[in-house]
């Protein structure tokens, strides 16, 4: 049994009078990979913030390490790095002195892995950041909080802004140094096949409450898709028959989504007339879009010509 | 290196060496900028003083009559300096983010009081020692006690304002607002006597002289106006002050450095981080906007209408007119706020 690095209990936020987060529990278990997604506005990285002791929650307890956080306390944060998108890289410095003022801050620097990553990204230090790109200066922000060697690194949409090439790369030296150091990793992102990828646990925000979170396999598992191939097709008696499932049809193929296991909607379509009964895994991105749409997250979409 | 290496991350000390790096990177232009801007004037009033006569005199003569002359253009840029170091922080150097990292609020206070204090002592010391210099090149043997006096108490005076700033500036984020509770903040005592004077309305003059005085040592503003020359022996007025006017001054401004100093810490420690992106770090200080407003509408209303009330009657109807516009203002600025015409900032992702 893994410990608990981060317990967050019974958490609530507030923001001028709109509740941000509502009674969030959360336990992220040490040297585990985190995947934290949800709708816009739903909280992410309000979250985070109050993880690291930024925000203040309303009420609630967050622990680091068993540790209640303080309201403010550097040397909790000198075992937590934050990589946000915005960013807090001075803009008038290069990128030599800004190193040197993170080597001051974090007691656990690592110098020399700090020149290969500056190396693996081609960046010279004698560059200011001011003139750096936005995917440039998220690789910048890459290496640092590699450097720093936290225990726990909070990675807010770090794959923003970097072509497939930087971002692949960019995914593999987090995984390399996280699993060298034993680094347990909350990785926000609205790109769900790189947290399906990069993650073994994933939660779910939406509206400020939390919809689901476990192992990435447990929670793909919310949904099964279950397809039948009906000989006779769609007629009005096989309809009847799977009224309640309501299933796509593509051809003779019916498709329908079970909530759970699978074994009732297989019946279904097995009593119904099916041939033969499949039962496919969804991906992680399609198990999301159906949590959200249970709960009425939906927007219309429109055709050309409709606007 | 253990020992060093402890002194880096002692994070019961005041300043970081982090934080005391990255200060001096993102605001030495300003730091450097206010001690150039208080040392300049006295440089160049020496050296045109050397040209022209007996230059011991004229130093006596500096002394005595410069700080009175300078003070009000120095005090704005301590001042200055106060906010600047604060609001600079914020908008170029990305201070609410940088906050994320592993430091914490108070080192960040007290670094930027560190260096404000260093601006302020360095630039007088520097000036002090010229002129004591100047002093002893034209023949005076000795150090003279009135430049040391002077020095001494321009520093405090500067410390005071500059304290003042940034007490005000842990509270404020916008800086015109800013600038104007720093004003408030040193002078309030000089404007409530000027209420109490006008509800006294010279019925009373033994009773409004004292709140005079009384206003007048408790105002910093009224201090450094009225008692410089107390400092300067060689003005004629010194004989009506004693030694011990000097040192109740002294204390006072103490008392003021120490509190503006807890104050701006405690307040800076208690800023909820999404307001920090705010006009001001405090919602219940836009109180203060309303009051200012609703005070200057009754003002208006009344001069216009040409009111012959003197004393409480007239005290009465100013407040009479000030409460209502107090709402009236409340609700024009929250519409204001509400069709986001008012974003002095961004806001906060979630």
């Amino acid at each position: 049994m893994t410990s608990s690095l981060v317990t967050v209990e019974n958490l609530d936020k507030t923001f001028r009078g709109q509740k941000v987060l509502t009674r969030i529990d959360w336990a992220i278990p040490e040297g585990s990979i985190y995947g934290l997604i949800g709708s816009n506005g739903s909280g992410k990285t309000t979250l985070c913030r109050l993880i690291l002791g930024i925000l203040w929650p309303d009420s609630g307890l967050v622990t680091v390490g068993g540790v209640r956080l303080p309201q403010e306390s550097g040397r909790a944060r000198q075992q937590m790095y934050y990589v946000g998108a915005d960013s807090r890289l001075g803009r008038g410095f290069r990128i030599a002195e800004w190193a040197r003022y993170e080597q001051l801050m974090y007691e656990q620097w690592n110098a020399a892995r700090f020149q290969k990553l500056l190396q693996a990204f081609e960046l010279e230090p004698s560059q200011r950041i001011g003139e750096l790109s936005y995917g440039t200066k998220t690789q910048l922000q890459i290496a640092l909080a590699l450097s720093a060697s936290p225990k726990l690194l909070i990675l807010d949409e770090p794959t923003n802004g970097l072509d497939l090439v930087v971002k692949r790369q960019v995914l593999q030296l987090i995984l390399d140094v996280v699993s060298e150091d034993h680094t347990t990793v909350i990785f926000i992102s609205h790109l769900i096949e790189d947290v399906e990828r990069l993650c073994d646990q994933v939660a779910l925000l939406h509206r400020g409450q939390k919809l689901i979170d476990g192992p990435v396999d447990m929670v793909k598992k919310t949904f099964t898709r279950v397809q039948g191939f009906f000989p006779e097709g769609a007629t009005p008696r096989v309809k009847d028959n799977l009224r309640e499932v309501s299933p796509e049809w593509s051809g003779r193929m019916a498709a329908g989504i079970a909530r759970g296991t699978p074994d009732g909607l297989v019946e279904q379509f097995r009593s119904a007339g099916a041939l033969y009964v499949d039962v496919v895994d969804m991906d992680l991105a399609e198990v999301v879009r159906r949590l959200l749409e249970a709960e009425g997250y939906k927007r219309e979409t429109f055709h050309a010509g409709t606007l | 290196m253990k020992r060093s290496m402890q002194g880096r991350f002692n994070f019961n000390g005041w300043i970081l060496p982090a934080v005391r790096y990255r200060e001096w990177r993102i605001n030495r232009s300003w730091y450097i900028l206010a001690a150039a801007m208080l040392v300049a004037p006295w440089f160049v009033q020496l050296y045109n003083d050397f040209k022209v006569g007996p230059a011991h005199i004229l130093i006596i003569q500096l002394m005595g009559g410069y700080g009175n002359t300078t003070i009000a253009a120095s005090t704005v840029i301590a001042g200055g300096l106060g906010l600047v170091v604060f609001w600079y922080d914020f908008s170029q150097g990305r201070l609410a983010y940088v906050l994320e990292g592993a430091v914490e609020r108070r080192h960040v206070w007290w670094t930027k009081a560190f260096y404000v204090s260093a601006t302020i002592i360095g630039a007088y010391l520097l000036t002090g020692i010229a002129m004591e210099g100047a002093w002893l090149a034209v023949g005076q043997s000795g150090v003279s006690i009135t430049i040391v006096d002077a020095m001494a108490y321009l520093i405090l005076v500067h410390l005071v304002i500059a304290a003042t700033a940034m007490m005000v500036g842990s509270a404020i984020g916008n800086v015109i607002y800013a600038a104007i509770g720093v004003v408030v903040m040193v002078a309030w005592p000089t404007l409530l006597q000027s209420v109490i004077e006008m509800v006294i309305g010279g019925s009373a003059y033994r009773l409004e002289v004292g709140v005079q005085n009384l206003m007048a040592a408790l105002s910093p503003a009224s201090v450094i106006s009225n008692h410089l020359h107390l400092y300067v022996q060689s003005t004629p007025k010194v004989v009506a002050f004693s030694r011990f006017d000097q040192w109740l001054i002294v204390l006072w401004f103490g008392v003021w450095l120490g509190a503006m100093g807890w104050l701006g810490q405690r307040l800076f420690q208690k800023i909820l981080w999404e307001r920090f992106f705010d006009a001001f770090y405090f919602p219940v200080l836009w109180n203060g906007v309303y009051a200012g407003l609703a005070l200057v509408t009754a003002w208006v209303y009344e001069a216009v209408n040409g009111s012959n009330l003197v004393g409480v009657n007239r005290l009465l109807l100013l407040l009479g007119i000030a409460a209502p516009m107090f709402f009236v203002w409340r609700w024009i600025v929250r519409q204001i706020g509400r069709r986001a015409l008012w974003k002095m900032r961004s806001g906060v992702r979630s």
